[in-house]
């Protein structure tokens, strides 16, 4: 396996009295890929856990002093914790009954005999679904932060030549307040289809699209096609945008509301704005450099209110 | 003959009048078998409408024929006094450009 | 017994999974996303023309899976928010009908014939969007493709009536079904989550004058109808005009001397919209229009 799974070393917790499990996990992973720390009783565990979050935590239901799945229970019930992913060890025959997975919210189990082989890809895919659940935003599924900023990080690490896009909804409070956070979800929903299908529109390119979250949405694509896909994320979102005002605000193309005072205000439609920086020539060196940069050309793009990018021409 | 706009032309049909100039003299005969290449020299030489042999084209776009058709259309309207008004304007429209098709045609 | 009949009809005609399209439709597309570089604007040309590819592509967009259902009507919008990939995951598993009835193409070319219609008609009682009145000419008789794949037996029941009362098609359901594809368009577009103005048109287009939130889709649609009945491009299964609602011209602020203009331009367009679908059948190498 050439390129890491993982952008830092794991830790995971095995709580298990089977010394043989215990040789079999250290003997899988470098210390430096991942550590394990092994607690042969299960109190003795919790507070470990609470206090040292691992990465990924491994039960083996032959502990002695407190059942497996009450580790579990304890786990997933703290909402702090819930998203650290829990493996149960079982026997053969612990599976005979059937287990209530509602109840017992594990997210994978391994069965002895254990393979080495079966052992380690599991460990590694449980740890990979879960960033990946994680990070994703709850309402579009786009990753989130975590993954942009690893993301940009590694592009700036190979000095690779690309353009990083900050679009956000201009209006996009005022719309909440008249029609609801329901329908200011589906204009979320609509905007994160439209700045996915555009650039994936561009054939043979790599890119990506992340949700940071609320109105604000990020994309990186190859610097000579960042201007064509600003276009055209602004072309398609002004032109299907109206569709989720009223008629009469459609009509109208502004929103008058009333605001708690009595004060009748209007509003512009909604419109995207986006800031796009440059790392060309390996100039940039930490992703927060890029996100600064982005917040100086948001706020000219945020002059105009209609929809509109703003590029960074800054050359050297 | 029909009279059909260029672009509903194919190649295959037949000039049923000729393509003249605008003084009357005939560049294209009649009867000449239209190709895709003389299709687009029509076009260039912005002529719009051809006169083709046969029905080629549906005889939706065919005002006399709409006119003919109109009684068994509207066959089971005649109690409708709206319907019939209806009919009257429509059998009055057709007329008119079954007319003017065959004035132009009269000059071609 | 009517009640039980349209109960069990309805969810025969909602359990509905593969609605075929005519091949010569399904080959143009096709062969369209084959090309990765195609343009959606291009793609979306084609399938604008054809009822069933308008009706998946819309349906599928305005699903709840994709957030907002209920706003989306039209199709060009309906591309850019499906994108590419489930585009031609659509187009491949869409089918054909085994049986290319010439029942079912005069039904295709009457569908479009009226998407040109009503839209014409929208152009010319200045309403906004004409594209969206377009696509609700297109869907007007969606009802009648979903009872041919859906209830065959009481479909050519429908025809047989049609043919031997001399009864014009809408008429023939009501006396064999108890209710019209009007009713089955209603299911239809509820069950898809269309946008309302293209419910209501596909739901009040025989009865424009009941429409209770999109009166003018519901006319547009309806004078369509009139329209493209009146040139018999196609068929809308039988050969008589439709009764044309003076309600309906009213509610569009039309005068019958105003349909002119909309009769000129129909018969203009004709030519366009049947070669591009319809061309006869050796056309060798249809125009690329990408």
């Amino acid at each position: 396996m050439t390129t890491p799974l993982f952008q830092r070393q794991q830790r995971g917790i095995l709580l298990t009295p089977d010394a043989e499990l215990a040789e079999l996990f250290q003997s899988l992973w470098q210390p430096l890929e991942v550590e394990w720390t092994v607690i042969t009783e299960g109190r003795r565990a919790m507070e470990v856990i609470f206090n040292e979050p691992p990465d990924i935590l491994v039960v083996d239901n032959r502990l002695r002093d407190i059942p497996s799945t009450e580790v579990a229970t304890i786990v997933k019930s703290e909402n702090v914790y819930r998203q650290l992913p829990v493996i149960l060890c079982l026997d053969h025959k612990d599976l005979e009954q059937g287990w209530n997975w509602n109840e017992i919210e594990a997210d994978d189990f391994l069965v002895r005999p254990f393979t080495k082989d079966e052992a380690r890809e599991r460990v590694h895919l449980t740890l990979c679904r879960a960033s990946r659940a994680m990070d994703a935003n709850p309402l579009t599924k786009l990753p989130g932060n975590t993954s942009i900023i690893s993301r940009i990080q590694d592009l700036i690490d190979r000095q690779d030549d690309f353009a990083l896009a900050y679009c956000d909804l201009d209006y996009f409070k005022s719309f909440n307040d008249k029609y609801g956070f329901s329908r200011g979800d589906e204009v979320l929903m609509m905007s994160a289809r439209v700045i996915v299908n555009t650039i994936r529109g561009f054939q043979g390119v790599r890119s990506f699209v992340g949700h940071v979250g609320g109105d604000d949405f990020v994309f990186i694509v190859p610097a000579e096609i960042a201007e064509e896909a600003c276009k055209r994320v602004v072309e398609a979102f002004d032109a299907i945008v109206p569709h989720f005002y009223d008629e009469d605000d459609r009509d109208r193309e502004c929103i008058i509301s009333t605001d708690r005072q009595g004060e009748v205000r209007t509003f512009p439609l909604m419109a995207i704005s986006i800031a796009v920086v440059f790392n060309t020539g390996g100039r940039l060196k930490h992703y927060g450099e890029a996100s600064a940069i982005a917040m100086g050309l948001k706020k000219k793009a945020k002059e105009n209110p209609k929809s509109s990018y703003v590029l960074d021409r800054r050359s050297d | 003959m029909q009279k059909i706009p260029l672009t509903l032309a194919k190649a295959g049909m037949k000039l049923a009048k000729p393509i003249t100039k605008a003084n009357g003299m005939p560049i294209i005969a009649a009867g000449v078998e239209l190709s895709d290449s003389l299709i687009s020299k029509l076009d260039g030489m912005g002529i719009d409408k051809v006169f083709v042999v046969g029905d080629a084209v549906a005889a939706s776009q065919n005002p006399s024929e709409r006119v003919l058709r109109l009684d068994p259309l509207f066959r089971r309207m005649d109690a409708d006094p709206f319907m019939m008004q209806v009919k009257r304007h429509l059998r009055e429209y057709f007329t008119i450009k079954a007319a003017a098709d065959a004035a132009v045609a009269e000059k071609g | 017994m009517e009640e039980d009949l349209k109960t069990s009809a309805k969810g025969q005609i909602l359990s509905i999974r593969d609605l075929p399209t005519l091949p010569k439709v399904l080959e143009e597309v096709s062969r369209l996303v084959q090309n990765p570089n195609t343009s959606i604007e291009a793609i979306a040309k084609v399938i604008s023309r054809d009822q069933v590819l308008s009706a998946k592509v819309l349906k599928m967009v305005n699903s709840p899976v994709y957030g907002f259902p209920g706003r989306i009507g039209s199709v060009q919008h309906s591309l850019v928010l499906l994108g590419f990939n489930v585009i031609r995951g659509v187009i491949i598993s869409t089918s054909v009908f085994d049986i290319m009835s010439k029942n079912m193409e005069g039904l295709w070319e009457h569908s479009i014939g009226c998407a040109l219609a009503t839209g014409l008609v929208a152009r010319k009682a200045k309403l906004k969007d004409p594209e969206e009145f377009s696509v609700c000419g297109l869907l007007h008789d969606l009802g009648k493709v979903v009872a041919a794949v859906q209830l065959p037996e009481l479909h050519k029941a429908v025809g047989e009536a049609v043919r031997t009362q001399d009864l014009r098609w809408f008429e023939a359901e009501k006396a064999v079904l108890g209710f019209g594809h009007d009713r089955i368009n209603a299911w239809l577009a509820q069950h898809w989550h269309l946008p309302s103005t293209i419910k209501e048109a596909m739901s009040s287009h025989h009865f424009p004058e009941r429409a209770q939130f999109y009166p003018q889709h519901a006319a547009a649609a309806h004078v369509g109808d009139f329209v493209v009945r009146l040139f018999e491009f196609g068929s809308g299964g039988d050969d008589q005009i439709a009764p044309l609602s003076e309600q309906a011209l009213k509610i569009l602020g039309l005068k019958l001397g105003d349909l002119d203009e909309v009769l000129d331009g129909f018969a203009e367009n004709l030519g366009e919209v049947s070669s591009v679908t319809f061309g006869p059948e050796d056309d060798a190498t249809p125009k690329d229009k990408v």
